[in-house]
């Protein structure tokens, strides 16, 4: 590892960069300029080599012992779970479950209660929320008669949550459970999480936390958060696709009824019965992506070895930028709070396809449409908007780009 | 404006070199787009599978048995490319619509990159939409 700088040390852009050979190509002889980090984060040649490394020398099946490989593979992949157990400051490595990713991890609690639910229990969420963290929980109401409920956050103009009192009524004595965005992934809000778990808990209520937005950008803290769950992905935070994590504790995860059976999951099997095996191996059935989930630490590993307050300064010094630049365009609406990683805005009259495409030609990568949350965009009034999203390796240049090129996008799409 | 057949079209993209020039060039499309009417803007002429909205409307001649579409979409970019197809298939007939490889036409235009499947602005369904609208 080439860091391992204090928190809050200043870092040098152009050496990061030279982490993510990705970001070095040309598309049509403009630089690529990656801003769609929201969607997938770029990995750094420390991931890429970790998993290359596994392959090359000690790729086997784990938990099945009796030779030196799986051996070396499984202490590597129970080693990964402590790695990331220390990113997110869970109190013990059974409290981290592999999953494909956050959508899995929120699947997995959502077949995991269902027994335990009955008509007219409520599931409560808020109106932030991506589909992954919305379609579950009304397929399991829908399946159980419990009632799913949407608290609905009021955003300020500058895109913060505004507290009401009226939202302690949504939480009940029928409220069994509540899941919420950590960041939401559309405009890059951040609830306030606190007050809303603290409402949760006053009604007994089960709590998940949604830090697939989260986790590249803020320290998370899941001991200090004190949620049941907390899930996440792995391609968001600089490491592979197909690996996640359900952080619960032995609780909460005890609840669970393994939504998937089969190998390694189990204990003993008879044609009779199955008893399953214990935490965290009795949510994690069939040979569990190895190489995710050492890349996956390795990941973590190569954030924790970055200042990350000064990244996290850096990402927000660029968003602000470009916040306030757009700001200054008649035509431009913004709906991210200025402090966010990301902006998201729309143009009167343009489609944000349009102004996306226009982008593309220009090599700037962003994302355009209703961002996985169909009904957070209908209640804006929007069709969908433009989300550039920002990661430690842009830079301002790139902002700069981003904004002329927008601009003259509008020049052109606009109607005459 | 010269009138627009595929000939001229083709000459269009065929003197654009990068895609913003493709881009500037399904704008100026865009504007010869045979328009539907606002009264023909309703849920049952959507088009399904687009990330933007596209409206299609249709008009058969029984006498010529000719096949004349109009649209709509609120992506200018789309328009462009609407106005493409359009131009490819207004006046045919059923079965000589069903025997032109649209997507085809758009690749050899260099416009591929709105054909590809899934979370594409769908012209693909634009397409699947204008072929199930005439009989073959």
């Amino acid at each position: 590892m080439l860091f391992n700088l204090p928190p809050t040390m200043p870092f040098n852009v152009d050496l990061l960069r030279q982490h993510f050979p990705i970001l070095s190509q040309t598309i049509e002889g403009h630089p690529l300029v990656y801003l769609d980090n929201s969607a997938t984060t770029q990995k750094p040649t420390e991931v890429l080599t970790t998993m290359l490394d596994y392959y090359q020398t000690s790729n086997a099946n784990v938990h099945r012992g009796a030779h030196f490989l799986s051996n070396n593979a499984t202490s590597q992949f129970e080693q990964a779970r402590q790695n990331v157990a220390n990113f997110i400051h869970a109190a013990d490595k059974d409290y981290v479950i592999w999953t494909k990713g956050a959508t899995e991890a929120i699947n997995m609690v959502a077949y995991g209660i269902e027994q335990q639910l009955k008509p007219n229990d409520e599931i409560l969420i808020s109106n932030l929320e991506h589909h992954a963290n919305l379609v579950p929980w009304q397929q399991l109401a829908a399946r159980t008669g419990a009632i799913l409920r949407i608290l609905p956050l009021v955003l300020t103009e500058e895109g913060n949550v505004l507290w009401q009192d009226s939202y302690q009524d949504y939480f009940t004595a029928h409220t069994k459970l509540f899941a919420c965005t950590h960041v939401s992934n559309a405009l890059g809000v951040k609830p306030p999480i606190q007050q809303l778990l603290r409402l949760a808990k006053s009604v007994n209520a089960l709590t998940l936390l949604d830090g697939a937005q989260a986790v590249a950008h803020y320290p998370v803290n899941v001991d200090e958060l004190d949620c049941d769950f907390y899930v996440f992905s792995g391609h968001k935070m600089y490491g592979p696709t197909g690996i996640g994590v359900l952080y619960g504790k032995t609780a909460a995860l005890e609840r669970l009824t393994p939504y998937q059976t089969g190998g390694e999951m189990v204990a003993s099997v008879s044609y009779d019965k199955t008893s399953f095996n214990q935490l965290p191996y009795r949510l994690e059935a069939g040979t569990p992506n190895i190489e995710g989930a050492i890349g996956l630490a390795a990941a973590c590993q190569f954030l924790s070895s970055l200042p990350r307050n000064a990244l996290l300064a850096w990402e927000q010094e660029l968003a602000k930028k470009a916040y306030h630049a757009l700001q200054q365009h008649p035509k431009i609406r913004l709906y991210s709070p200025v402090d966010s990683t990301m902006v998201s805005f729309t143009v009167d009259g343009i489609s944000s396809t349009d102004i996306s495409e226009f982008l593309d030609s220009r090599g700037i990568a962003v994302r355009a449409g209703q961002h996985c949350a169909h009904p957070l965009m209908t209640s804006l009034g929007v069709h969908g908007t433009i989300r550039a999203s920002f990661a430690c390796y842009n830079t301002l240049q790139e902002v700069e780009g981003l904004i002329t090129s927008v601009f003259e996008g509008i020049e052109l799409l606009a109607d005459d | 404006m010269t009138e627009l057949t595929p000939n001229t079209i083709a000459t269009l993209f065929a003197n654009c070199q990068a895609k913003e020039e493709r881009l500037r060039t399904l704008v100026q499309l865009s504007k010869q787009l045979p328009l539907i009417t606002p009264e023909q803007k309703i849920e049952a002429n959507t088009v399904k599978g687009c990330e933007s909205q596209v409206w299609l409307a249709v008009k058969y001649d029984a006498e010529t048995e000719a096949y004349f579409f109009t649209g709509a979409s609120d992506a200018k970019l789309i328009r462009g490319v609407l106005t493409i197809l359009l131009v490819h298939v207004n006046g045919l007939t059923g079965e000589q619509i069903h025997a032109l490889d649209l997507a085809g036409a758009l690749q050899q235009l260099n416009l591929s990159s709105y054909l590809t499947s899934s979370r594409s602005n769908g012209i693909s369904a634009i397409i699947e939409r204008i072929k199930a609208l005439t009989a073959s």
